[in-house]
């Protein structure tokens, strides 16, 4: 029979949760898993920030030109405004490059003069795109890793008898 | 090089021909590195098994690329 949860563990898995999504990595961290969550922390971001330098900051909104217009180079727009589900992801990452895009794009990024270029706009979306959806991976394997319920795979010692590893709690 | 910075962080940079094909080696990098990650409990053998995911994701795509375009050309 499990024991009652104490405030403690309570608030464990959202705290961490809620940092994982705040900071890639954060959440492993905050449960003593410090070194991979350096390495996600420092993958993810990384990951992100190309996505930025390639892109601009102009990748990172949820206001979209459609694609019968065509940017400040010239070339056709076809970028999607989906992309920013999975971008806002990356928590305060998007918030902040959002926050940015606003200032520079004065609260308006439908004007044709902060189109994005193609095919940098389209890079950079997929790239900070796919950095939310890492993070989403890696919160969830926080859920998993805070909640206790991580089933571990079998694994085969040498003499080719299977071996059961304790589940953590 | 504060000023090139903030000009590479707020406007677009120039992509042409095969430098897009090229952008697919660190997308694919880092998936392989997160994947990874989660997956080994041995963080040791982490750079070596992202690196063979990441060649296998590439080749595979590559293949997948060639295999339309010579469909392409065939019915097209």
């Amino acid at each position: 029979m499990p024991e009652p949860a104490n405030d403690s563990s309570f608030f464990r898995t959202p705290i961490a949760i809620v940092l994982a999504w705040l900071i890639p990595g954060l959440g492993h961290i905050y449960l003593g898993d410090r070194r991979r969550g350096g390495i996600l922390c420092a993958t993810v971001t990384l990951t992100f920030l190309i996505g930025i330098a390639i892109g601009g900051v102009t990748v990172v909104s949820p206001v979209k030109p459609s694609q019968n217009v065509v940017s400040r180079t010239g070339a056709p727009v076809m970028t999607s405004s989906w992309w920013f589900f999975a971008q806002a992801l990356n928590g305060s990452y998007a918030v902040v490059t959002y926050q940015i895009n606003k200032a520079v794009t004065d609260g308006n990024p439908t004007d044709p003069r902060y189109y994005l270029a193609w095919p940098s706009g389209d890079v950079g979306s997929v790239y900070t795109g796919i950095a939310g959806l890492l993070n989403l991976l890696i919160i969830l394997d926080v859920l998993v890793r805070a909640s206790g319920t991580q089933v571990p795979l079998p694994k085969t010692d040498p003499s080719g008898s299977p071996h059961h590893p304790q589940i953590r709690s | 090089m504060l000023n090139w910075l903030a000009t590479l962080f707020l406007d677009p940079i120039t992509l042409t021909g095969f430098q897009r094909a090229l952008l697919l080696i660190p997308i694919c990098l880092s998936i392989s590195i997160v994947y990874k990650t989660l997956k080994n409990p041995d963080l040791r053998s982490i750079p070596l098994a992202s690196l063979g995911l990441c060649v296998t994701i590439v080749v595979g795509m590559w293949v997948v690329a060639v295999v339309l375009w010579i469909l392409y050309l065939l019915f097209a």
